[in-house]
């Protein structure tokens, strides 16, 4: 048993865990554990998890159904915030210091993330442009790497 | 021509993009259809960010609410499940603000409630260590819980992952594993 063959299906663990494996992953995983006590320990963990789901209450899907039909039409997002998303102004602020970015803050728009949804709940997403940022899932900062966002990321949350 | 039916008794489940069609289209029916297949996952995600049964009722209805009113805006790139799911998350974490509730679930908050009524000793054991998973799940950071439980509840990959919880893909990634890896730990 190899490091790389774990490495490789330790990927697939999860998914195992959760029921959303099947055919040729699934017998390559089978194969691997019957050989590998480390995966198979962690693959029982990952099935506590799994199973550690709460139920969805009973009635529940009666009274959000319920709210649904008797909610009115949602207002233009757009029509509220002129095309831009909403994002905190302390996560700006913070950006825009870390960045040391004028021209970046000013592509970000100022508010409350709590007054819209569809606003992605992030600190390290730009949620500026024209596009939706929910369905987009917010332009991330392309400018930097993974490895430059992951400093920054642990920076920020020192 | 003979029509082929492969299985006439089995209940054929219309696939996601014709349901959201009709939805959007108007259709009471295509709208209750998707509350009915995703609400165990929405419900999910809210409650491993809440810790609390009926907090996350409430965020999962809000975001139900949320997602079907503006189905306007749903343009297809992502999954509607992925979506939705993304809509259920930043429903419970507002909630979550909203109520000034610990970024770290407290351990009470998710045990079992004890007026419910007692089961099989059997069923009561499963449950009893599901609470205790749930219990050491709360104690993860706030990231690490919400990767490892997206990861193995929703089997979302970790570029969604990071666009749920706020990262980078690769720090989506790492926090799973640091998360998996404490949960080890605890667990022993």
């Amino acid at each position: 048993m190899t490091r790389h063959d774990c490495e490789a299906m330790r990927d697939l663990l999860p998914l195992a865990a959760g029921g959303r494996l099947d055919g040729a992953r699934l017998r390559s995983l089978a194969d691997h554990l019957r050989g590998c006590a480390a995966c198979e320990a962690e693959l029982a963990l990952l099935r506590s998890v799994a199973a550690s789901v709460q139920a969805t209450p009973p009635g529940l899907e009666t009274r959000i159904a319920a709210s649904v039909r008797a909610a009115p039409p949602a207002r233009g997002f757009r029509h509220r915030f002129g095309g831009f998303a909403p994002l905190p102004l302390a996560a700006a602020a913070t950006l825009a210091v870390a960045l040391g970015g004028a021209a970046l803050y000013e592509r970000l728009g100022g508010g409350s993330a709590d007054t819209d949804p569809f606003t992605v709940d992030a600190t390290l997403v730009w949620a500026g442009g024209a596009d939706d940022p929910l369905v987009q899932g917010g332009a991330t900062l392309a400018e930097l790497t993974d490895e430059e966002l992951e400093t920054l990321l642990m920076e920020l949350e020192q | 021509m003979a029509h082929l039916r492969l299985d006439p008794t089995l209940p054929v489940e219309e696939d996601e993009p014709s349901l959201v069609r009709r939805a959007v289209a108007g259709s009471e029916e295509a709208r209750e259809a998707l509350i009915r297949r995703y609400l165990d996952d929405v419900y999910a995600v809210t409650y491993r960010i809440l810790g609390d049964t009926d907090l996350a009722a409430d965020a999962a209805q809000e975001a139900f609410i949320n997602a079907l009113r503006g189905l306007d805006r749903f343009r297809g790139e992502a999954s509607f499940r992925t979506w939705l799911l993304r809509i259920a998350a930043n429903a419970a974490k507002s909630s979550g603000r909203k109520r000034q509730r610990r970024r770290e679930v407290a351990i009470e908050a998710v045990a079992e409630p004890a007026s419910r009524e007692p089961d099989a000793a059997e069923l009561t054991v499963v449950r009893a260590e599901a609470a205790r998973v749930r219990a050491v799940l709360a104690t993860l950071p706030s990231k690490q819980r919400q990767a490892v439980t997206l990861r193995v509840d929703q089997g979302l990959d970790f570029r969604e992952i990071g666009r749920l919880i706020g990262s980078s893909e690769g720090a989506a990634r790492v926090n799973y594993h640091l998360g998996v890896k404490r949960l080890r730990e605890l667990m022993q």
